[in-house]
């Protein structure tokens, strides 16, 4: 059954104190299939959304037509250095630029990763090209014009290994690229390029009158962002917030807000205080001690609460390398003797889903008929037993500021000891833990990694990537191998989703992950505030408007 | 009068020995709680984050464990470290401070000895010892107190022993022959004790507090152990939940307090020698 | 050269020695800040982490860093801060003087409130309201300045000010541990020259009560006077809690970061600055000595 319809049932069977309405899936950017999630009004608590794992509805609410003006808060925890996304790696902190300034050729829907045009007017997909024709006329903010060539500069930038732009890896099947007019871009492919537009819809272009033959995290642009974006750069105060303002001449459908302010708070409690007090607009996420009471505060009424899962997920990673977790059994056991239940339940209050896999659940790459391994510390036992492993003496390294990092570590330390198992917990700084990660010095770490719609995880999981690459844990399999590069070579999406799966089947097997789950997040915005909803990408602060 | 009665007719002074026996009698007995402190499931049911109940007199922590269990284990670390620290950062605060009354030359060097405390990145050496063993110990997080205070015990001993040493009975003494370290060891030093001993009063306290910010920050004590700092982090990540702010805070001020009179005692029973020697 | 030249002279010797510590010791820590801004991101390969390491200069060799970062620091310039490029001197002008006005104002209040608390309390040392009262003290200092700062805050305190009013309650949840110690060293400081030889002396002499507690407490504020050269550094640095709860923008928070950033140069500007403020507290407490004791005035230096 399809999740939001049993959700939705699942609603109308237990009444809630209130009156509540579901809603019908509705027309996204994107134009696909659609999706709801159900809204629930209370009369003493705030409005709560619950979004499904397919996503938050994109066009639910408003009460009445849009308003234009105002100035938007918007709480953000981990400011950006440096707003060039090609060198800015830290995904949480680029969204705030990207979207709202600068653009991408290709816009993907965070939730169904349907693919359409945005600075692109229009595509054609080939076998050895894909061709994009570029909206006419186009300015940048500061009046000079958009062209081809500006694709062409920031795709060299991206491919350029000594920038190393997470794309880089991405358009490894681009032979060329070729602007045989200032509105038309050709990328030649030598092999299928299934990734490719994906990747296009995440790379922002940069304008090459303001970065050529300048370093891309020195340039003036690179502080103060010149985009084509519906929102312009006004200012950026470290360490304080960072302004955008309406663009009037942008090309598409215009913002509603006059201004943007983001303000940078690094402590989520401090945020929730500022919130309270009326002082922030959008609280992206309420800190987990929060959650519950959020839910049912009459202070809050009319409020909106909105409760989604970022793609996201939280998970341990072995070295396989190492002893006896060279072995596939061992790390089975290890996976059985971790309760991940429980640890959902200390860490985010049970707001987490499981997750069994390196794609994200809902979507067609994740096979939803693989249960997670369970929690059993006796067939974890006799696992160890048959790989001939009598006690074990492990080092679990963490981020020592991760206090779920840490909680998991504790919990994994009592649960382990039942079975023989002795854990050490390594507390270090982020830096250390890098270190150790890219030495493959460490036998077990804590990490989260982010999403793409459709995860490309050659990198991850490639024996060729443990030595420089993101394999922390070393893992070795050719059958592995075999998928990863076979899938980069599909572009039928039905087949490649199909090999997908079948990976998923394999890591699953391995583990060279124990996948812990996805976390929870609940979003507060005021009740002035419409048409704004989260994701991991980027808010939809184009479409948000703001009622007296 | 002896050193001992001058010290127990000062006022207080017993209540605060008795406070910290009785500290160090939870610390030793710290076994006999009904749950453990690491036990994140005591009885088979736990909730997370429970407030103070029946079978849980101070509630629950984050992860179930129970929290007066924990602030009674807690005990322990603080009377580890504390005094450790305390004894390690007084101790060579106090002689070198002292030694700058030795006479101009040593005093300029102590000066500059001070300065060099003070400016000391003791947070970088931590981390340097953390980065490299992958833990904080107990010894290392004592350690990196005793560095970081040592200095201001020296100041303060530094200028009260510069004072003392300008009194007209140690004047006196210095007319009548006594040697420069005899007149350091018995006329200066314990004079000049008295900031010290305020400073190691206070020192348990903020050992504890330098210890919870130490694991707010992912360095404290290796987890999972209990300690009145990981309550105190526990609270502030919480929200300020009042079963795990307030059992710590009070711990903590009742051994402040506690340290402070035993303090005053001892200041009374170092400071009679001044009666004998100055009329 | 008189003691003061010869104390100053000093004082380059101290910032190379410290400069060098610090230096050592951020380099012996595992990881460096190519490493930091790559993250786990995927984009890092061998190339990219070395194209950013010869752009810091973290290719040469340690002696050759330091060296050239000595070079520059003479004509005070500490270089480009690794994380963003911009120049260090910058940010630290842009945080220094939150830093310090937060310090001074926390100092103020403490020292404002804390001598003539302790001097009654040392005073008024045998009734017995003021001894609970001293003991009900240690609760205020025992609360974290953490918890402190939140509970400030939420009593409706301002957040992320720019004024020194604003920085108020900050500066008072900074300045609260603080009080309750200085109140607690003037007290027993002056239960000391209340005891002391000369005070019986004086009160022989016939000298009123008042007469008495000048004399005493002008012995006695040798300690606080102390203290005033130790506990500004000490408040620069514990502020980095009260900055992050805040909202203001402090060296203490950029130190931090600096180090968890493997940020060298900006690491190495902020010791150095930090080093000349502390300095500079001490020495002037040093002179106030003169002005409190005059037998001590030689001493300055």
């Amino acid at each position: 059954m399809r999740p939001w319809l049993a959700l939705a049932l699942a609603l109308a069977v237990f009444p809630t104190a209130g009156c509540k309405r579901s809603r019908a899936p509705a027309h996204s950017d994107g134009g696909a299939a659609g999706q709801s999630g159900a809204v629930t009004v209370r009369p003493n608590a705030p409005e709560l959304v619950q979004c499904p794992a397919t996503g938050c509805p994109l066009d639910f609410d408003e009460a009445g037509p849009p308003r234009d003006g105002g100035e938007l808060v918007v709480h953000v925890e981990a400011e950006p250095a440096i707003l060039c996304d090609l060198v800015e790696h830290d995904a949480w902190s680029r969204w705030i630029v990207e979207n709202e300034v600068v653009e991408t050729l290709l816009f993907q829907d965070p939730w169904t990763g349907a693919i359409t045009p945005r600075l692109a007017a229009s595509f054609e997909s080939t076998a050895d090209a894909l061709t994009l024709h570029l909206r006419p006329s186009l300015k940048w903010h500061d009046g000079a014009p958009f062209s081809s060539a500006d694709v062409a500069f920031t795709i060299g930038r991206a491919r350029d290994p000594a920038v190393g732009a997470d794309a880089r890896s991405d358009f490894d099947p681009v032979s060329a690229v070729e602007t045989p007019d200032a509105n038309t871009v050709i990328l030649r492919l030598t092999r299928p390029a299934p990734f490719l537009k994906q990747a296009l819809a995440h790379l922002s272009i940069l304008p090459e009158h303001l970065y050529k033959g300048k370093d891309l995290r020195r340039a003036d642009a690179s502080r103060a962002p010149i985009g084509t974006g519906p929102f312009k750069f006004v200012s950026w105060k470290q360490n304080d917030e960072l302004v955008l303002a309406r663009n009037p001449d942008y090309w598409g459908e215009k913002a509603h807000v006059d201004r943007i302010r983001f303000r940078f708070i690094r402590d989520k409690e401090v945020a929730y205080q500022l919130y309270r007090r009326g002082e922030i607009d959008v609280l992206w996420q309420v800190p987990a001690t929060h959650f519950d009471e959020v839910r049912n505060d009459p202070a809050l009424t009319g409020h909106r609460l909105l409760v989604w899962t970022p793609r996201a997920y939280f998970f341990v990673v072995w070295n396989s390398e190492r002893g006896h977790l060279a072995d596939p059994r061992v790390r089975r056991a290890l996976t059985m003797l971790i309760d991940r239940q429980r640890f959902d339940q200390v860490a985010f209050g049970g707001h987490a889903r499981a997750i069994t896999g390196p794609y994200a659940p809902g979507t067609p790459s994740y096979d939803a008929s693989i249960k997670p391994w369970p929690f059993d510390p006796a067939a974890a036992r006799k696992l160890l037993d048959e790989a001939g492993v009598k006690t074990m003496k492990l080092t679990f390294l963490y981020y020592g500021a991760s206090r779920s990092a840490e909680q998991l570590g504790t919990l994994m330390k009592e649960d382990f000891a039942k079975a023989g198992v002795t854990i050490d917990l390594a507390s270090v700084d982020f830096a250390v833990q890098l270190d150790r990660l890219r030495h493959h010095a460490f036998d077990a770490s804590a990490l989260q990694w982010t999403l793409s719609v459709e995860q490309d995880n050659y990198q991850l999981f490639h024996s060729s990537q443990a030595a420089g690459g993101e394999n922390f844990g070393s893992w070795k399999s050719p059958a592995a191998d075999a998928l990863l590069d076979q899938i980069r070579q599909t572009a039928d999406d039905n087949a490649r989703h199909a090999l997908d799966r079948k990976l998923h089947a394999l890591v699953h097997d391995e583990q060279p992950y124990t996948f812990i789950s996805m976390r929870e997040v609940e979003t507060l915005l005021q009740p002035r505030v419409h048409g704004l909803l989260p994701s991991q990408d980027g808010f939809t602060f184009a479409r948000a408007w703001l009622s007296k | 009068m002896s050193a001992w009665r001058r010290f127990s007719s000062t006022p207080g002074a017993r209540l605060g020995l008795a406070i910290l026996a009785v500290f160090v009698l939870a610390a030793a007995l710290a076994d006999l709680m009904p749950y453990g402190p690491e036990e994140q499931h005591p009885g088979g049911v736990t909730t997370v984050l429970a407030p103070p109940s029946m079978a849980h007199w101070l509630g629950t922590d984050d992860r179930g464990r129970d929290v007066a269990s924990r602030l009674v284990h807690g005990a322990r670390v603080a009377l580890l470290v504390g005094p450790l620290a305390v004894a390690l950062y007084v101790a060579v605060g106090l002689l070198i401070g002292a030694a700058a009354a030795l006479g101009r030359r040593a005093d300029f060097v102590i000066g500059r000895l001070i300065e060099i405390g003070l400016l000391f990145p003791a947070l970088l050496l931590l981390l340097a010892i953390q980065g490299v063993t992958s833990r904080t110990s107990l010894a290392e997080v004592a350690f990196a107190i005793a560095v970081t205070q040592w200095p201001y015990v020296a100041r303060l001993t530094r200028a009260e022993a510069l004072r003392v040493a300008a009194a007209p009975h140690v004047e006196a003494a210095r007319a009548v022959g006594a040697g420069r370290l005899r007149l350091l060891g018995v006329h200066i030093l314990p004079l000049a004790a008295t900031p010290a001993i305020t400073a190691a009063a206070f020192g348990i306290g903020y050992a504890v507090l330098f210890e919870t910010a130490l694991t707010f920050l992912g360095f404290g004590v290796p987890p999972p152990t209990a300690s009145w700092g990981e309550l105190l982090a526990q609270a502030q990540a919480s929200g300020l939940r009042p079963w795990l702010l307030w059992p710590p805070t009070f711990a903590i001020a009742a051994v402040v307090l506690a340290c402070n009179l035993v303090g005053d005692g001892v200041r009374a029973a170092l400071s009679a020698p001044l009666q004998a020697a100055g009329a | 050269m008189t003691a003061l030249a010869r104390r100053l002279a000093v004082v380059p010797l101290v910032l190379l020695g410290v400069t060098l510590v610090t230096f050592a010791l951020v380099h012996a820590l595992p990881g460096d800040a190519a490493l930091v801004q790559a993250g786990t991101a995927r984009g890092a390969s061998p190339e990219s982490l070395a194209a950013m390491r010869a752009e810091y200069g973290l290719d040469r060799s340690w002696p050759a860093q330091y060296a050239a970062w000595l070079g520059r620091s003479a004509r005070l310039d500490f270089g480009d801060s690794l994380v963003d490029g911009r120049p260090v001197r910058a940010k630290i002008a842009e945080a220094l003087p939150t830093s310090l006005a937060l310090a001074l104002l926390a100092a103020a209040l403490a020292f404002g409130v804390a001598v003539p608390l302790g001097a009654a309390l040392g005073w008024l040392d045998r009734k017995a309201w003021a001894r609970a009262t001293s003991a009900a003290l240690y609760g205020i200092y025992a609360l974290p300045v953490a918890a402190v700062a939140l509970l400030v805050l939420r009593a409706g305190a301002p957040w992320g000010a720019r004024t020194l009013v604003g920085m108020l309650p900050a500066a008072g949840a900074l300045a609260l541990a603080e009080t309750v110690k200085l109140a607690r060293y003037q007290r027993g400081a002056l239960l000391d020259a209340l005891a002391a030889d000369y005070v019986t002396t004086a009160r022989a002499k016939g000298l009123g009560p008042a007469g008495v507690a000048v004399h005493a407490l002008r012995n006695a504020l040798l300690p606080t006077v102390t203290l005033l050269g130790s506990e500004l550094p000490a408040l620069l640095s514990a502020a980095v809690v009260v900055e992050q709860v805040f909202g203001l923008h402090g060296i203490g928070m950029m130190a931090f970061d600096a180090v968890m950033t493997r940020d060298v140069p900006l690491l190495l500007g902020i010791t150095t600055v930090g080093a000349l403020v502390t300095l500079a507290a001490v020495l002037a407490a040093d002179l106030a000595y003169g002005l409190v004791d005059p037998r001590l005035r030689g001493r300055a230096a």
